[in-house]
């Protein structure tokens, strides 16, 4: 027993070891990812539920039409954003770019050459993805729509409030400050580190407002949330998802636990 | 590549961390592996005595080390070993399992009741005294503020020594002697029976 009156430290289980290192090993060449499906079946059935009506169909065929598996890069005005070799994350940058290009917003956005993915934020086993992009942005791709969050959002102190779905609110945050919402009750926070660059709020509801939330950037700002305004780009997508592949950084062997 | 494969398995004279750590800067994934075989195990029972779980300890060793093989590029530790270093990581790779799991818990609240599925890794781990006891000194170093924390963790719950904590934090060590300090006196009134 230690001070605290712990128990004695023990010898990591070789299997332990084992697996955990190969979850090491194969999350080497990955992008960050976050194992918070069962938030985002969540999120992604709220976003399901809600009617935009502003949406901007982007003109893709069908799975199983000639040309489905041409995802329209070849009308990227500055190119195809880099990609990862992850196929999900790969699909998910490729049709959030397409998405820009598709509502001609590419000049709110830097050149899409230039997009990579940053960071997985969430998946879901249905395929629905949300990706930081350059850490600057976030995009959403569902099962039919992407969302886009705007670069700049509304500002507050150091940090700014973007909106990227209806029920989805992203907190950009370049300088990587530490931060703290609350009440935390009001939204499902994915978790993360609390100086992530792009942060995801996950509303209780499509019309949950933010302007109930109190912000806290330590030296910077302490005050209510500025409302997100409107979300960047919405576009509706109803190409294929690519299945969810066996590697993400935290994904176990098979074998028993 | 086997995990035992590497700097360690061809017989290589042992390496002192900053060599390894400067050879896994330059992307050799052998020199890694052999970091984490001999830190894992201060990093797993770390994570476990933070979690309270054997199972949410596996999530962050793997999550400590891969952020370090992230970070690599970037982090230049100061003391003779990378361990003060990747339990620092270690804790905060914990807090964050602990607030994704409290918010899963949150929300399965509103959402239903999620199947009972037996954690088998406890049965094997550790006792229900042990555990509960666990429990008891986590809630109680979770009503410190976050500075305090970190110094708990690495100086009363990792054990390690406090010049080793201090250059892990990037502070001074009377910094962290007062932090310490500060964090027992309330530990007393929080656990009699543990801290005296």
């Amino acid at each position: 027993m230690n001070e605290l009156g712990l128990p004695p430290t023990r010898q990591l289980p070789a299997e332990v070891r084992e697996r955990a290192l190969h979850t090491v090993l194969s999350g080497m060449d990955s992008p960050q990812r976050r194992r918070l499906a069962p938030l985002l079946t969540t999120a992604a059935a709220v976003v399901a539920a809600v009617t935009v009506t502003t949406m901007v169909a982007v003109s893709a065929p069908g799975p199983g039409s000639p040309g489905a598996e041409a995802p329209g890069l070849e009308q990227l005005a500055s190119g195809p954003p880099v990609m990862s070799g992850d196929p999900l994350t790969d699909n998910a940058l490729t049709r959030c770019a397409d998405a820009v290009v598709a509502r001609n917003r590419t000049a709110d956005y830097p050149p899409t050459s230039d997009w990579r993915t940053t960071e997985v934020l969430l998946t879901s086993p249905g395929g629905d993805t949300a990706i930081a992009i350059n850490d600057r942005f976030a995009c959403f791709v569902g099962m039919s729509n992407v969302y886009v969050s705007s670069t700049r959002g509304r500002q507050a102190g150091p940090v700014a409030i973007a909106r990227l779905t209806p029920a989805i609110v992203v907190v950009l945050n370049p300088e990587r400050h530490e931060l703290d919402i609350v009440p935390r009750a009001a939204f499902i926070d994915p978790g993360g580190a609390p100086d992530a660059p792009v942060q995801l709020m996950m509303l209780g509801s499509a019309s949950a407002p933010t302007s109930n939330l109190w912000l806290t950037v330590p030296g910077s700002y302490d005050g209510l949330m500025p409302d997100p305004g409107p979300i960047g780009v919405v576009v509706e997508d109803h190409r294929p998802m690519p299945t969810i592949g066996a590697t993400t950084t935290t994904a176990k062997p098979p074998g028993p636990r | 590549m086997t995990t035992r494969e590497g700097l360690a398995g061809v017989n290589a004279p042992p390496v002192d961390d900053h060599e390894l750590w400067a050879l896994a800067q330059r992307g050799d994934r052998d020199a890694f592996t052999v970091l984490y075989h001999r830190h894992a195990d201060a990093v797993w029972n770390h994570a476990y005595r933070l979690t309270a779980s054997p199972t949410t300890a596996e999530d962050v060793l793997a999550a400590t080390f891969l952020t370090a093989w992230r970070r690599r590029a970037n982090v230049r530790f100061v003391a003779e070993s990378a361990r003060p270093w990747l339990l620092a990581v270690a804790g905060n790779e914990a807090r964050t399992e602990g607030r994704s799991r409290a918010r899963f818990r949150r929300l399965t609240h509103r959402v239903g009741p999620a199947p009972d599925v037996a954690d088998h890794a406890d049965s094997v781990v550790t006792s229900l005294d042990d555990r509960r006891r666990l429990h008891r000194v986590l809630a109680a170093i979770a009503e410190l503020p976050a500075t305090q924390r970190e110094a708990v963790a690495l100086c009363m719950v990792a054990e390690l020594s406090q010049t080793d904590a201090a250059q892990a934090l990037g502070i001074p060590e009377a910094t962290l002697r007062s932090r310490i300090s500060r964090a027992r006196a309330r530990l007393r009134t929080l656990l009699p029976e543990e801290v005296r």
